[in-house]
């Protein structure tokens, strides 16, 4: 669905995107994850052809790059920043983004009207977007992105900002959409996220490319060991302790444990992407 | 097209949503109009008579027949004291000329009437003229038209033979009585007025007496129809073209400018404002390219500027300001001409102003500014020196008054109204193509 090949980004001296590249199967929810700066919005802005590559190419669904106008009918993007009109109510900020898609008035009133549904804002259709919540504004942000029934979206930080309601109401959603047939190219700095809705991920910081895997791929691969903690009481004038053991089959390992005298707590650590990207870069997903 | 015309729509909406910018767009072009079409109509915009005081310092008869003619001027409006009973002195007088309260005063000294009397000989009537120093236009026709209304009176008396003997035994008395006067011209003139007299007697049955298949000799034209200098209109017919017919048809089309420019202010830093809030990335990321996006800019701006302008005129049209517009589809013209160039300005202001909305009004407010200072947009073209009259014809403030002005009382042709139209269009395209070249090498992430 889409290929990016050996892309690369400079902004002045620093590099953006660093000869990057992958492809993208159709049907699926593809995700970023990287810490802040790591250059996933740029990959998505040259995807959809806002920002022109300095080399390297973009083949949407095989009919070239985005940069060429017709080719982006096909795609619908939901930027980082809220892009709406505050001063415009949600029904004509939608009725005018489907109308640059070619529609006519007619179409796009219905077509607003469906996507409003879809996201839950229908019975605030009338009020302005300035007057929205952030987890309302981010929502209707999506909303606009899938006015002209899309085969691709991309979706920039969709939840940013979001309270924890708003943001499994767009999880769900973007699910439904994956399910609807759609491929989704998702971008977070929220590894639960990742984990929880992408079919593959790519980990990307510092412009590079560093793994590319399924969530559990990327765990076996990157991920390192479970860590299983056993902690022990006072027994027989001892002190009281905590092991910790690294291992493969952390469920052979509690259970040789657990009938030893004087547990009174375990704990499982599995490996999980924070570890993996820990494991890649040396660094926290959180830093 | 469609998407052109959806977003021309959204800035039209946001434009009069935007309470700030629909205020400048329309509120306060709409105060200065009225406010300096007020201001000058109190200073007597309609009236073209001259403003004098009039002091009668002498308080003769005589003194007292001149005030009244001279209040009886159709070129003069004599102007009372403010206060109640009261009147003006030469002193209060000069004060008023000074602060420039009206152009001039004439006083009567004492003696005028008495002057009057004494006819070729003596001092001769006096009257003392004071004009405020930069009013040196109206002087000059000020005195002329005191002396003209000063021989008026000696015409008339000359026009009654009755009245002009008493003038002329006067004139004996006061001769014989005054001790100052030599005595060979004593002599002369006593013959002179004596033999005056005879001749003043003879004269009606003269006058009157009609010879054979001769009309009589019109009595108006006064002693058998001499007069000193006798004036005969000639008429010329001239096309109605005429200054403004009050001050609101200069000051509306001021008015309209501003206007204009706070469309242009507006829809220039609408694009700083897109790129700021992300809304131009949504623009872009549909299928369409940067010229489109500049195409529904240039077209609501377009929009609004000719609804302003238009709602303008219509209102100048109404009760009290009753600006008639002498040609409304050179007026439309005008209107066009001058939207088509602010947008062009517009697509500069949008694309140069740089990527932060307070750029973009800085620059804005700089150049629209400096082009109306410069064009007639705050002080009429009228009143400029001449080195700056010869500065504004590079603004194109001026040219869009002026076209304006041409539709609304100029009486311009539609041949002269090419010119400041094809000024006008032509700056519009250059902005127009300069903006869109610009703005296509603009990266927009």
């Amino acid at each position: 669905m889409l290929r990016l090949t050996h892309l690369r980004k400079t902004f002045g001296r620093i590099v953006a995107v660093d000869d990057l590249s992958l492809s993208i199967e159709r049907g699926s929810i593809f995700g970023f994850l990287g810490p802040n700066g790591a250059g996933k919005s740029t990959t998505i802005n040259m995807a959809i052809g806002l920002v022109k590559p300095d080399s390297g190419t973009v083949d949407f669904d095989g009919n070239g790059s985005p940069m060429n106008a017709e080719v982006r009918s096909g795609l619908g993007a939901a930027p980082q920043s809220i892009a709406l009109y505050d001063d415009l109510t949600a029904m004509e900020n939608l009725v005018l983004f489907a109308r640059l898609y070619g529609m006519s008035r007619a179409d796009a009133r219905r077509r607003a009207v469906h996507v409003l549904e879809l996201t839950g804002l229908a019975d605030r259709k009338g009020d302005r977007a300035g007057g929205y919540s952030g987890g309302m504004k981010r929502r209707l942000n999506l909303a606009a992105a899938l006015l002209h029934d899309p085969k691709l979206l991309l979706l920039d930080e969709p939840t940013a900002g979001v309270d924890p309601q708003s943001r499994n109401s767009i999880l769900d959603l973007v699910r439904t959409l994956r399910d609807q047939g759609r491929t989704i190219v998702y971008t977070t700095h929220y590894m639960e996220e990742a984990a929880r809705l992408c079919d593959r991920v790519a980990i990307i910081d510092h412009g590079k490319l560093l793994a590319l895997d399924s969530v559990d791929g990327l765990i076996a691969r990157h991920g390192g060991r479970s860590t299983v903690s056993v902690t022990y009481g006072a027994v027989d004038g001892g002190d009281a302790r905590t092991d910790r053991v690294q291992t493969d089959n952390p469920v052979a390992e509690l259970s040789g444990r657990l009938n030893a005298p004087g547990v009174q707590a375990v704990r499982v650590d599995r490996p999980d992407l924070e570890s993996v990207f820990l494991h890649l870069t040396g660094r926290s997903l959180r830093d | 097209m469609g998407a052109i015309l959806a977003m021309a729509v959204k800035d039209l909406r946001l434009l009069v949503r935007d309470r700030m910018g629909a205020f400048f767009a329309f509120g306060f072009p709409l105060v200065m109009a009225v406010l300096f079409g007020t201001i000058f109509t109190d200073r007597g915009g309609d009236d073209s008579r001259i403003e004098i005081i009039v002091v009668d310092e002498d308080r003769s008869a005589g003194s007292a027949e001149f005030v009244k003619v001279l209040e009886g001027a159709s070129e003069l409006r004599v102007v009372r004291h403010p206060g109640e009973k009261q009147a003006f002195d030469r002193a209060s007088a000069t004060e008023f000329v000074r602060r420039g309260g009206v152009p001039a005063f004439v006083a009567i000294p004492k003696g005028f009437g008495e002057s009057r009397e004494s006819m070729f000989f003596g001092a001769g009537a006096k009257l003392v003229l004071g004009v405020d120093p930069s009013r040196k236009a109206e002087q000059g026709m000020l005195e002329g038209l005191l002396t003209k209304y000063g021989f008026l009176q000696l015409q008339q008396s000359f026009q009654d033979p009755a009245i002009m003997r008493g003038r002329v035994k006067s004139s004996m008395d006061r001769l014989r009585a005054d001790p100052d006067v030599p005595d060979p011209t004593r002599r002369v003139l006593d013959q002179f007025f004596g033999d005056l007299d005879r001749f003043l007697v003879d004269l009606p049955e003269a006058t009157t007496a009609a010879g054979e298949g001769k009309p009589a000799p019109d009595r108006d034209s006064g002693m058998g129809g001499f007069q000193p200098i006798a004036i005969e209109k000639a008429e010329i017919v001239k096309p109605a073209r005429g200054g403004p017919k009050n001050a609101y048809a200069i000051s509306f089309p001021q008015g309209i400018i501003w206007g204009v420019m706070g469309c242009a202010l507006g829809f220039g830093i609408s694009l700083a404002q897109e790129r700021t809030k992300g809304t131009l990335m949504r623009l872009l990321v549909a299928p369409i390219g940067n010229s489109h996006v500049l195409a529904g800019k240039a077209l609501g701006c377009f929009i609004a500027t000719v609804s302003v302008s238009l709602a303008l005129i219509a209102l100048s049209m109404a009760p009290p300001f009753n600006v008639r517009p002498t040609s409304l589809p050179l007026t439309l013209a005008a209107v066009l001409a001058t939207a088509v160039c602010f947008v062009g300005i517009m697509m500069l202001l949008a694309v140069f102003g740089g990527a932060s909305e307070r750029g973009g009004q800085g620059l804005g407010w700089g150049v629209l500014l400096l082009l109306a200072m410069v064009g007639g947009g705050m002080i009429p073209l009228f009143v400029m020196p001449d080195w700056m009259k010869s500065i504004s014809v590079v603004s194109p403030v001026r040219w869009a008054i002026l076209s304006i002005e041409m539709g609304l009382w100029r009486d311009a042709t539609p041949i002269e109204m090419i010119k400041p139209c094809a000024i006008l269009v032509s700056i519009g395209l250059i902005g127009f193509a300069v903006g869109a070249a610009k703005l296509r090498r603009m990266s927009i992430a």
